[in-house]
């Protein structure tokens, strides 16, 4: 590659992270995930870490820490590679995979050039078929999921991920051990019940944090080690509550909206920040990416290896809402448990141009939706800011939506 | 709240029990009066009650011998109606066993095999054809239940070898796999009949269900509804002994509890104390 592509890339990849890094809240607390930010995506010399890249949320990351590497989670978010990674598939695939297949193509950001290989899980179409893309620039080992939860699907994802850790032994040579897995789900473990704790923050009827800050820090953990992420999120929470303490009740509390559908990850923020910036108080968000991605704990019944991989099968895929499964009864579920915990007055339905998945689930949500009265607003959209304006003026007449519901109640 | 909490209280409670029933009779003096639904057997030494085992297998024989036993069996009914398999989870000397079985087990990470769901019928037909056995023929002649809890009280008891085949069988069955006796035990079949309408009951909130099969995981007797139903309210299982390791595990707020009369006892709730994770801890 020429040293004058690579600059410019460099350059604009740099710029767009470093505009969502300082849009996100000038709150305190949040300097270790802006750092975690700045690290994956501002720096660009090579580190010494060995990472294993992994799509989606169904791999547990558990097994790669096990293995002595480090996971990284290779969605994309960027709008520059989304760009290149137009090229190398089609127009009409989701950005996310476009974003993901313009990183490697790109080849300047470390993390992706020191990926030693890539876990991809047969998810949707588009992670099914950027397989054989990305396979171009490193070693891809596909991962069937089967696309139900019933029982026998269940044992055949604990044999998949048995497998698929065979397969990780083989590939790094190295060997997973009850101590080092017990310990990968511990640390993990923790920083999950950290988050759990920090979503709740969102529930108070008048929340110290940012519904967006919330999804930025805890998108932040795909990039950091889970101790440290841990540390910094205790002393975050810590803070929030010594503003609890003092926080006075508010005479008119902000538009409580819950964000619902595609992925949103750093540092594609548009569209929580532009809700944020009309008055609105986001509760919550279903967000692989962020609202889900630590959200189920890990629970074995005993430290075996067995138990350990049947309770990672069960986190990672057994629970998990995405809309490639077979029905949408269990994501629904969970949309009702968390908007009535977050006492949400609307629902944003973000649509990544091109995801389909999300967007066949939109009638089933769309009905539940009218059945518990919750307003409920879909919006299309991929990581360019081409379109902020329009969205810009359908979010404020939601907003104002609400804050009539609300008088008239 | 801590994961464990209901487990730990139990096995403390299960341990005292198995004291009383195995040296009270020092201390108090034999009573073959009251009869408790649980395996207790008479050849243990310091025994002090009667389990419902013995009553069954010698109904014939004390029937006719005054007011004293058919009013012990009216009771020991009345005490499986109102509690249903509570007396399981809790009292059941052979049911404290199994369960300091798999505590070691779990100690030694050691996995359980995974009974297949294929299997839950034939287990079905051997746990009726037990409760047939045991109310016509002599289930003491092969019973394995008293090469296990008479021994560690000092005694032996007569020895047979069907009896003694079918304690190794027991024995490894209860090490691959919690509560292995529990799934065949004739008493908990028919206990499992007053599961329905006892006080005890296993209740759940299902949309705050993610099914994320923890429950099911450590259900030491596999209930898959426990894990799969999101109609009722009332989950209670045949099966279930109450053990209340899927509400501990449960990750969602309320979404599994148990009532004893309609009293909510304990309740599900998210773990967010450091150092707690998983089952055993
Ligand atoms: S089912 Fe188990 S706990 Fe219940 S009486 Fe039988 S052996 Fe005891
Ligand atoms: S359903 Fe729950 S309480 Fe009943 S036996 Fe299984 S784990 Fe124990
Ligand atoms: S543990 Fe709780 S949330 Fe998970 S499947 Fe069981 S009842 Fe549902």
């Amino acid at each position: 590659m020429e040293q004058r592509t690579r600059d410019r890339y460099i350059r604009n990849i740099e710029r767009v992270a470093n505009v969502t890094i300082d849009e996100v809240g000038n709150g305190d607390g949040l300097e270790f995930y802006k750092e975690v930010y700045q690290e994956a995506f501002c720096n660009f010399d090579q580190t010494n870490k060995k990472y294993i890249g992994s799509y989606c949320v169904m791999i547990p990351d558990e097994i790669i820490y096990a293995l002595g590497y480090v996971p990284l989670r290779l969605c994309g978010g960027h709008r520059i590679p989304a760009l290149i990674g137009e090229e190398m598939v089609p127009r009409d695939a989701c950005p996310l995979v476009k974003a993901s297949a313009g990183f490697h193509a790109m080849k300047v950001l470390p993390m992706y050039n020191q990926c030693e290989l890539a876990i991809i899980p047969m998810t949707c179409e588009g992670k099914r078929k950027s397989a054989e893309v990305l396979s171009d620039f490193l070693p891809i080992i596909p991962v069937p999921i089967p696309m139900s939860k019933d029982n026998r699907a269940f044992e055949e994802t604990v044999n998949i991920v048995t497998a698929l850790i065979k397969t990780l032994e083989y590939q790094t040579g190295n060997k997973i051990t009850k101590r080092s897995l017990k310990k990968a789900c511990i640390d993990i473990g923790t920083a999950q019940q950290q988050a759990y704790l920090l979503q709740q923050k969102l529930y108070s009827l008048n929340p110290q944090i940012k519904g967006s800050e919330v999804m930025f820090a805890i998108n932040s953990s795909c990039f950091v080690h889970p101790k440290d992420w841990t540390k910094a999120t205790k002393e975050l929470l810590s803070l929030i509550d010594e503003k609890e303490k003092t926080a006075k009740e508010l005479r008119r509390p902000k538009p409580r909206v819950y964000i619902a559908g595609s992925p949103i990850s750093f540092p594609n923020f548009k569209l929580p920040l532009m809700l944020e910036d009309l008055g609105a108080q986001i509760v919550g968000d279903e967000s692989c990416l962020s609202g889900r991605l630590m959200y189920d704990p890990v629970v074995p019944n005993d430290y075996s290896i067995v138990s350990m991989v049947r309770a990672l099968s069960a986190r990672y895929i057994a629970a998990c809402t995405c809309p490639v499964f077979d029905n949408v009864e269990d994501r629904l579920c969970s949309l009702k448990t968390k908007l009535e915990l977050s006492k949400a007055e609307g629902i944003i339905y973000h649509v990544l141009r091109g995801c389909v998945p999300y967007d066949f689930e939109l009638a089933a949500v769309e009905e539940f939706a009218d059945k518990h009265d919750i307003p409920l607003l879909r919006i299309e959209t991929d990581y360019n800011i081409e379109d902020m304006e329009q969205v810009k003026i359908r979010f404020e007449a939601f907003v104002e939506m609400i804050e009539q519901r609300r008088r008239n109640r | 709240m801590k994961t464990n909490r209901i487990t730990r209280t139990r096995l403390l409670i299960l341990f005292v029990l198995f004291l009383f029933f195995s040296f009270g009779g020092y201390f108090i003096g034999a009573n073959t009066e009251i009869i408790l639904p649980v395996f207790n057997c008479e050849y243990v030494g310091g025994g002090t009650t009667r389990g419902v085992c013995i009553a069954m297998t010698e109904f014939n024989k004390h029937i006719h011998n005054g007011w004293t036993f058919p009013l012990g069996v009216a009771a020991c009914i009345a005490l499986v109606l109102l509690f249903g398999r509570l007396w399981c989870g809790y009292v059941c000397p052979m049911g404290f066993f199994q369960d300091v079985v798999t505590w070691i087990r779990q100690k030694l990470n050691i996995t359980q095999i995974n009974i297949p769901q294929k299997l839950k019928p034939f287990i079905l037909v051997g746990r009726w054809y037990l409760v047939f056995y045991i109310f016509f023929y002599d289930l003491c002649k092969v019973c394995p239940v008293q090469f296990i809890t008479v021994p560690l009280t000092g005694y032996t008891s007569n020895t047979s070898s069907t009896g003694f085949f079918w304690t190794v069988v027991l024995l490894v069955a209860v090490m691959l796999s919690d509560r292995a006796f529990c799934r065949v035990c004739p008493i908990g079949a028919l206990m499992g009949l007053a599961n329905r309408i006892s006080g005890s009951r296993l209740r759940k909130c299902g949309h705050a269900c993610t099914h994320c099969r923890a429950c099911l995981e450590v259900c030491p007797v596999d209930i898959q509804e426990v894990y799969e139903d999101r109609e009722h309210v009332d989950i209670t299982h045949a099966d279930c002994i109450y053990c209340m390791k899927c509400i501990e595990v449960c990750p969602e707020k309320d979404a599994l509890r148990f009532d004893l009369f309609g009293k909510t006892i304990y309740s599900s709730d998210r773990v967010t104390q450091e150092g707690q994770h998983g089952a055993e801890n």
